[in-house]
């Protein structure tokens, strides 16, 4: 017997960690490939920290900053009457701040390749910043986009530190292939966790092999 | 250039490679992997036991069903104390364990812990989320789950039930506030003023931490001594002090 759960629940996740990763690291990386402010190392630093810092560190600060007497936490009570500890919408939000280096450091560097002398021609024949972007860079950074989203999907489907400490283990709602896997293991269950390790294993090559064989048949030519 | 970068190097490793070959090198005689739930008592227990012995023991902690997963796959412990009596039976049937030497070292005690009157917060469903260790790894979920049952209060409090791996998880849930309602063990909370219920034995079997030689341990005489001494006066009044029963004449 097969429990397809935590795969619906994992795939869920890692789509919608994803979707709203493109929308927030977008802007983000866009601003740090063009700006010249004093602000941008620090923010770089920020955008990083999560590929340093181990799980433990950012669900220790999440539990706190998550329980429902915290301003963050009595704030999402009040409007949503869901506490974001031990929710999907909770998990979610962990993943977005875990994964976030992974969608903006791949785009980032796709739109510093651009190069700055074809956004510069285009802004002197009277172009948006805006249309820049969207007429010119969007297109040329393709390839930089279907990385980082590719990036961002695998490493939220690998999540698993964080989301055992703020999850609570909630079928359905936090308990996610990788914290499955964990308590087959840990209850001897060695079926369980072969068939969900396997799953999980193929799927994550078969994802990866795609985007590399995309990648040589579709070389972009930039600049 | 390459020079400054060269004495840059030797300045990192050289401290670097001392510290590596100042690791301790006498190996402790005995190992002992113990249940984290159970940690604290087993360092005292280990301090006592030193005293008498001279014998010096090393405790890894984890969960049971990690240490479990370990002494199979060859880690090379002489005593296994586990939270329950499941997995040290495993062990034995696996052959990785003497089950002739398996022992109640001690009894865990329920409690549920929380804001204000627990008891009363937790039958009428005054609470928030309601934190217990997941039934399916933890002696004392599994204990939880059956309070949960026999007080008939399960309609009542599904969905707002959440899972920790541990009842040290679960207890840093209700510190977090991120659960207002924990069952938790006796051992955690005997010193913390705040009320708690202790559940009364009726409403769950109880909890059985057992003790087991493993396979390395069984030519080793200190770890038939540390078993011996589990089942000691002096080791049993310590056990108790910490917020465990142990089973009627040893």
């Amino acid at each position: 017997m097969v429990e397809f759960g935590p795969l619906i629940l994992t795939l869920k996740l890692s789509l919608v960690v994803t979707v709203l990763l493109l929308f927030i690291g977008t802007p983000l990386a866009w601003w740090l490939s063009c700006t010249r402010s004093k602000l941008k190392s620090f923010i770089e630093a920020l955008t990083a920290l999560p590929l340093v810092l181990p799980p433990t560190v950012l669900g220790f600060y999440l539990l706190i900053l998550f329980n429902p007497t915290s301003p963050i936490g009595s704030f999402w009570i009040n409007i949503t009457g869901e506490s974001l500890s031990f929710s999907f919408f909770g998990i979610v939000l962990a993943s977005v701040i875990y994964s976030l280096p992974f969608m903006v450091q791949p785009l980032q560097s796709a739109f510093e390749n651009v190069g700055f002398e074809i956004r510069e021609a285009a802004a002197s024949l009277r172009a948006s910043p805006l249309d820049v972007f969207i007429k010119i860079v969007a297109p040329l950074s393709k390839r930089g986009f279907l990385t980082a989203s590719i990036l961002t999907f695998a490493h939220t489907l690998g999540e698993f530190g964080i989301i055992l400490m703020v999850g609570g283990n909630i079928p359905g709602r936090t308990k996610v292939m990788s914290i499955a896997i964990y308590e087959h293991v840990e209850t001897l269950d060695y079926n369980q966790a072969h068939i969900l390790s396997g799953m999980l294993l193929v799927f994550s090559f078969c994802v990866l092999f795609l985007i590399y064989t995309f990648n040589r048949r579709h070389p972009l030519n930039v600049g | 250039m390459f020079k400054k970068i060269n004495y840059l190097l030797i300045s990192f490793l050289a401290p670097l490679i001392g510290l590596i070959s100042c690791a301790p090198k006498n190996e402790p005689v005995l190992k002992v992997a113990v249940a984290t739930n159970f940690l604290t008592t087993a360092d005292i227990l280990v301090e006592v036991f030193k005293r008498s012995t001279g014998i010096e023991v090393l405790l890894i902690s984890g969960s049971s069903g990690q240490l479990a997963t370990q002494v199979i796959n060859g880690a090379p412990y002489d005593i296994f104390l586990s939270a329950d009596d499941v997995y040290p039976s495993k062990l034995s049937s696996l052959g990785f364990a003497d089950a002739q030497t398996q022992l109640t070292y001690a009894l865990g005690q329920l409690v549920l812990y929380g804001a204000g009157d627990v008891e009363q917060n937790l039958k009428s469903g005054n609470f928030y989320k309601l934190a217990l260790a997941n039934p399916k790894v933890a002696p004392y979920g599994l204990a939880a789950d059956r309070v949960i049952n026999n007080l008939n209060i399960r309609s009542n409090v599904e969905g707002r039930i959440v899972y920790g791996q541990n009842v040290g998880q679960v207890y840093g849930f209700v510190k977090t506030g991120n659960a207002d309602l924990a069952f938790v063990a006796l051992s955690q909370v005997k010193d913390i003023k705040k009320p708690y219920w202790r559940i009364p034995q009726s409403f769950y079997s109880p909890i059985m931490q057992d003790a087991i030689l493993l396979r390395p341990g069984l030519t080793n005489k200190a770890a038939h001594d540390f078993l011996n001494f589990l089942s000691s006066d002096e080791a049993r009044k310590i056990i108790i002090k910490s917020g465990y029963e142990v089973p009627q004449n040893g």
